[in-house]
C-alpha cells in the first residue's frame, strides 16, 4: 500500500479540520481563536529545594515565556508554552551568590477560559532543565546540567486591544525538578526548583 | 468534641453550599463552591479519620507545619509502589470527581484536582509536600476519576426504581462514592427522573477473563511463578463510531488481578482527548487522528512499571472482505510526564523504584469479527530518564500476542504470549538486562458485542 497520501493527509488535513471545526464559533468568543501567539517577560522570584535540606533557598531574577497555541473548544485552548528564569548571583549556601542559574521549561499547557471573559486558568506538564555555571577567578568556568520533569499552574487577564492583538498578565508558578546538581564541591540532591512570575505578555489571536 | 464540631460545621457548610439540584436536570448551572468545598473536605475527612481512628503521627497538623511545609517546598517521597501508583491517583479521582459531580465538565474539574492533591500535600501531612504525589493524584486522578464517574452514572440509572435502583445506587457509590454520597445528600436515590447525559449503557462492552498466569525472570526461566488471575477489560465507545465531543467519551480500562500473586498487578486506562478524522466516514477504510491521556499502573512479583502519560496516535480500521471482518491499527507515540519502574540499584531509601519523564512508541493491531476480537497484537517500547532515584535511564518494551478461540454463548478460550524486557544503563553501574516473559491460559466472558473500542496495549 501506498503510504504518502495517508500521510500527507495526515499533515494537512488536522490543522484544517481544527480551523474548519472552529470557524462557525469565531463571531462569539471574546478571547483567543485559531492558532495564536504569546510571548511576554516579567519578574521572577524561586525557591530552590532539595532531599534532606534543612532549609530552601529563595533569589530574585528576570523570567520570559513563550506560548503557541490553537483551540480545543470555546473555552479551553492548548498550547506549547517554553518558559526561562534567569539568575546571575545564584548560590546553593547561604552568602555565595557564585552561580549563573537558567531554568527552563517547555511544557504542555491549558487554558481555561470559565467565563465568557478574559479571565483563564492554566495548567501544564512537560520536560525542564537547569544550567548552573560557576567562573572561578583563574581557570575555565564550571558547569553542569539537569534535566527533569516540568510544570505549571497560573492565573491570567486577556485584555483585547484589538480584534488581532491583547495584553495579557499573568501570574504562574512553574515547577523544575531536575534532579542530582553536582558543582564546585556542592552535591545537591533532588534539586525542586519552584519559579513564580509576574508578566506582562503581549497576545496575537 | 471540639474537633467533631470543626468536621460537622465544615459537613454543614459543604451541604449548605450544595443547593439541591439534582444531577438529571443535567447540571444547569457550574457549584465552583460546593466543588472546592467537597474536595477539601475530602481532605478533612481523610485527614482526621488517620489523626483519630489510626493515630497516624503524620497526620497531627498544625500551622507550624503547614509553615514549614510552605517554607520548605516540594521533594520526593519514598512510598511503596502500590501507594503512590496507585492509591494516590484513586484518592485523586474523589476531588475531580468533586468537580464533575457539581456540573463542571472535565476541563473544569481538572483544577478542582490539582487544588485537593496541593491542598493536602502542604496542609494535610506533616512531611514534605511530595512531588510525586502531586503528579500522581492530580493527573491520575483525572484519568480515574473521568472513568468511575461515567461509570458510576451509568450504572446509576435514575429512571430504575425498588430494590433495582437501591441496588444500583450502591454499586455506583462504590465506583464513585463523590457521586454516591452527593445524591443521598441531595435526596436523589429514590427520585426517578432523566439520566444525565453520561449514563450510557449502549456504549459499555465488557470482557471477564479468567484462568492461570505464570510469568518468569530471564535471570531463572526454570522457576516460573504460576496464579490464578482475572482480567476485566472495558471497552466505552468507538472511536470510529462515535464523534469526538468530550474528553474521555471514548476510553479502555484494563484491570488484572492475580489472587496470590501480587493481588492488583495491572490497571491500565485511557481516554480520548481529541480526535480528528482523516478521511470521510462514509469511506470503507477509516483513519482518525486521536490526542488520549493514559494511566498505567503495573505491579506484579515481577516487576513495576506505572505513569501519567499523554499519547498521539493514528488509529485505523480497515474493512477486510465484504463482511463484517476488520483489521484495526494503531501506531502511535506518547510522553510520559511522570514515570515509575523499578530495577536493581533504583530508588532512594525505602524506595526501589525511580521516577521520571520518557517518551515512547507504540504499535499494535487487532483482528475483529462482528466486534469481538479474535486476535491482537501489541508492541510498546518507552525510554525513562530517572530524576529521583539512581543516575540512570531505563529502556523498556512491552509485546504480545494473544488470541481467543470462541466456544458458544460469547464464551470463548484464549491463550495470550508477551513479554516486558528492560535495559538500565547507570552512571556508575554496569548495564543491566533482564526480560519477563508471560503466559496465560484463560476462559472468556463478553458480555455483549459492542464496538472494539480504543486499542491498547
Amino acid at each position: 500500500m501506498n503510504t504518502r497520501p495517508l500521510l500527507l493527509l495526515l499533515v494537512f488535513s488536522a490543522p484544517s479540520a481544527w480551523g474548519q471545526q472552529q470557524a462557525p464559533e469565531r463571531k462569539q468568543r471574546p478571547h483567543r481563536t485559531g492558532l495564536w501567539f504569546e510571548f511576554g517577560s516579567g519578574s521572577g522570584a524561586v525557591r530552590i529545594g532539595c532531599g534532606g535540606c534543612e532549609d530552601a533557598r529563595f533569589a530574585s531574577g528576570s523570567s520570559g515565556y513563550l506560548r503557541v497555541g490553537g483551540t480545543v473548544s470555546d473555552n479551553v485552548l492548548l498550547a506549547v508554552e517554553t518558559y526561562g528564569f534567569d539568575d546571575k548571583a545564584f548560590g546553593f549556601v547561604e552568602g555565595d551568590s557564585s552561580i549563573v542559574a537558567n531554568d527552563a521549561t517547555i511544557t504542555l499547557s491549558v487554558l481555561w477560559y470559565p467565563w465568557r471573559s478574559g479571565v483563564f486558568l492554566k495548567g501544564g506538564a512537560g520536560l525542564a532543565s537547569g544550567d548552573f555555571t560557576v567562573t572561578p577567578d583563574t581557570g575555565a568556568a564550571l558547569e553542569t546540567h539537569g534535566v527533569g520533569v516540568g510544570m505549571t499552574f497560573g492565573l491570567g487577564y486577556d485584555w483585547p486591544i484589538s480584534r488581532k492583538f491583547a495584553i495579557t498578565v499573568n501570574g504562574a508558578v512553574y515547577i523544575t525538578a531536575i534532579g542530582d546538581i553536582k558543582i564546585a564541591n556542592n552535591f545537591v540532591d533532588d534539586v525542586i526548583a519552584e519559579m513564580y512570575q509576574f508578566s506582562v505578555g503581549f497576545t496575537i489571536r | 468534641m471540639r474537633a467533631f464540631h470543626t468536621v460537622l460545621g465544615f459537613v454543614c457548610l459543604v451541604i449548605g453550599l450544595t443547593p439541591a439540584v439534582s444531577r438529571a436536570e443535567e447540571c444547569p448551572r457550574r457549584r465552583v463552591l460546593s466543588a472546592v468545598g467537597e474536595a477539601l473536605f475530602v481532605n478533612l475527612t481523610v485527614n482526621r479519620l488517620d489523626a483519630w481512628a489510626r493515630n497516624q503521627p503524620w497526620a497531627y497538623v498544625d500551622p507550624a507545619s503547614w509553615a514549614r511545609n510552605l517554607r520548605l517546598g516540594w521533594t520526593w517521597d519514598e512510598d511503596h509502589f502500590f501507594t503512590n501508583m496507585f492509591s494516590h491517583p484513586y484518592h485523586g479521582g474523589l476531588y475531580f470527581n468533586s468537580g464533575r459531580d457539581n456540573c463542571l465538565g472535565y476541563w473544569g474539574a481538572a483544577p478542582i484536582a490539582f487544588l485537593g492533591s496541593w491542598t493536602w500535600e502542604y496542609l494535610g501531612e506533616r512531611f514534605r509536600p511530595s512531588l510525586n504525589d502531586f503528579y500522581m493524584t492530580s493527573i491520575g486522578g483525572i484519568a480515574l476519576g473521568e472513568v468511575t464517574h461515567r461509570l458510576g452514572a451509568t450504572i446509576r440509572n435514575t429512571k430504575a426504581t425498588g430494590s433495582s435502583r437501591l441496588f444500583r445506587e450502591l454499586a455506583a457509590l462504590v465506583v464513585d462514592p463523590i457521586g454516591g454520597i452527593n445524591g443521598l445528600i441531595r435526596g436523589e436515590w429514590g427520585q426517578v427522573r432523566d439520566n444525565p447525559p453520561e449514563h450510557d449503557p449502549g456504549a459499555f462492552m465488557f470482557r471477564f477473563n479468567a484462568g492461570v498466569r505464570w510469568i518468569a525472570d530471564s535471570n531463572d526461566f526454570s522457576n516460573p511463578v504460576g496464579s490464578p488471575t482475572i482480567i476485566a477489560e472495558m471497552n466505552y465507545g468507538d472511536p470510529f463510531e462515535r464523534p469526538s465531543w468530550a474528553p474521555f467519551d471514548v476510553f479502555n480500562v484494563r484491570a488484572q488481578v492475580s489472587p496470590g500473586g501480587g493481588g492488583l498487578n495491572l490497571l491500565r486506562a485511557s481516554g480520548r482527548l481529541y480526535q480528528t478524522s482523516l478521511n470521510k466516514s462514509a469511506r470503507r477504510n477509516r483513519h482518525v487522528f486521536m490526542v488520549s491521556q493514559r494511566y498505567d499502573f503495573v505491579n506484579n512479583p515481577a516487576y513495576k512499571f506505572g505513569g501519567q502519560s499523554i499519547e498521539t496516535s493514528i488509529q485505523s480500521r480497515w474493512r477486510l472482505g465484504r463482511g463484517s471482518t476488520h483489521l484495526r491499527t494503531k501506531f502511535g507515540a506518547d510522553g510520559i510526564l511522570l514515570g515509575a519502574i523499578d530495577a536493581p540499584y533504583s530508588g532512594v531509601g525505602d524506595r526501589t523504584y525511580d521516577f521520571g519523564p520518557g517518551v515512547g512508541l507504540i504499535a499494535a493491531l487487532t483482528l475483529e469479527r462482528r466486534q469481538t476480537v479474535y486476535l491482537e497484537w501489541y508492541n510498546r517500547i518507552e525510554y525513562l530518564h530517572s530524576v529521583s532515584g539512581a543516575a540512570a535511564d531505563h529502556g523498556i518494551a512491552f509485546t504480545g500476542l494473544e488470541g481467543l478461540l470462541p466456544l458458544r454463548h460469547g464464551i470463548g478460550l484464549g491463550l495470550c504470549l508477551s513479554a516486558y524486557a528492560r535495559s538500565s544503563t547507570y552512571s556508575d553501574k554496569p548495564v543491566e538486562q533482564r526480560e519477563f516473559p508471560e503466559l496465560r491460559v484463560f476462559l472468556t466472558l463478553i458480555t455483549s458485542h459492542q464496538p472494539g473500542g480504543m486499542l491498547q496495549p
